[in-house]
């Protein structure tokens, strides 16, 4: 099981649905309360669905293999005390979204993937003017190529 | 603590712990190829590095702070990044610009907190009016065109836009805190995915397409293990 507490269109809602569709029971969890992504009993359902939940953070932490965070507020502190020993604790919030010690509980602590992401974006950009560069030789090569 | 009983606790097993990702540990080994191909392009295009032009529309510190650090990335990469400010009402005009010119290899748009969505639609229709543009510079007609012609709107629109062009590629990002909302691109390899190209072409872009993509427009089938081929979402829509 895995718990998110986000639900933007962003990140919160699609990766909901991408792990449900990868066969998780997905929690997801926003200001106005949560929502269960999943295939269903034994995956039967092809791709996911939504059920509305009326479970809280503190009720589903406790069974929850993945948490992954992304409160955009510097008050917001998951509570340690709830998370399932050797929980894999994800955040990518700007703020960090877990306490201190979470640390003591989870076996996998992740508290940011900003440099990742940025990293990524240096690479799309770099791929980017490389297919420009091979489209112009391209386009030398063979200026047949489609006047409009 | 009191010692364990010896056979119990072999003295070999280690002690469990937490392990903490670092993300620059993560971002690591593609710096290096970053770097590589960077400094490859910039000896392509005559010294000139690939620029990456970056807006901010708003007062949000954080968005500022964002934007900073992706230009100490940039320069430690090698690549040229410019911090465009810009007044709220000149983004739109101001993107178009940056998309119709051809130094331009990639835009950001640092959106600042509770970023409104509908701003997001405004950016998205912002780029259904640089589609006929781009149209006009890309050489193909491709065969979706009646398909964008439709008055779809939004991202799908945009997107389809943007990988249209066979001559301009842009990335267009629209970035709050370190989350990026979505991502535009226009790769040859997105651009020819809608003929029956083999999937290997989409193979290549999957780094391309950042799962926030899926924000607007993704398949309620899709998952993370199919993701790679992130073009089929825009196919299925």
């Amino acid at each position: 099981m895995i718990t998110i507490v986000n639900r933007s269109e962003v990140v919160g809602r699609p990766l909901a649905a991408l792990l449900a569709n990868d066969g998780a029971r997905v929690n997801s969890i926003d200001i106005g309360g949560c929502l269960e992504f999943t295939r269903g009993e034994g995956l039967k359902l092809r791709s996911h669905q939504v059920i509305e939940s009326n479970a809280t953070l503190a009720e589903v932490l406790p069974s929850s293999d993945v948490v992954i965070t992304g409160v955009p507020s510097a008050d917001y502190k998951l509570p340690t005390k709830y998370l399932r020993p050797g929980v894999v604790a994800i955040n990518f919030s700007f703020f960090q979204n877990f306490e201190d010690n979470v640390t003591e509980k989870a076996s996998i602590f992740v508290p940011a993937i900003g440099k990742v992401t940025i990293m990524m974006l240096a690479r799309n950009l770099c791929r980017l003017v490389d297919y420009e560069i091979q489209n112009a030789a391209q386009a030398t090569a063979s200026p047949v190529n489609g006047a409009e | 603590m009191a010692a364990p009983a010896p056979q119990q606790t072999p003295a070999e097993l280690p002690t469990p712990r937490c392990l903490t990702f670092d993300p620059s540990l993560v971002a690591q080994p593609f710096r290096a190829e970053v770097q590589a191909t960077v400094a490859r392009l910039t000896a392509l295009r005559s010294g000139r590095a690939p620029l990456l032009v970056g807006f901010l529309a708003n007062d949000d510190a954080s968005a500022r702070k964002y934007a900073k650090w992706t230009g100490r990335t940039c320069q430690d990469l090698g690549i040229r990044y410019e911090l465009r400010e810009v007044a709220r009402t000149e983004l739109e005009d101001s993107i178009i610009a940056a998309n119709n010119d051809s130094e331009v290899g990639g835009i950001l748009v640092y959106c600042g907190p509770y970023f409104p969505a509908d701003v997001l639609d405004i950016l998205a229709d912002a780029f259904a009016i640089v589609r006929p543009g781009l149209w006009r510079h890309g050489g193909r007609i491709p065969a979706e065109r009646g398909f964008a012609e439709k008055g779809r709107r939004g991202w799908v629109c945009a997107l389809n836009a943007t990988k249209l062009t066979s001559t301009h590629h842009i990335t267009l990002s629209i970035v709050q805190f370190n989350q990026v909302y979505a991502t535009f691109t226009a790769t040859t390899s997105i651009t020819t995915f809608a003929s029956s190209i083999p999937r290997q072409t989409f193979k290549n872009a999957s780094y391309l397409a950042h799962p926030s993509l899926l924000s607007k427009f993704w398949n309620p089938s899709m998952s993370i293990t199919t993701f790679c081929p992130t073009a089929t979402v825009f196919m299925a829509e």
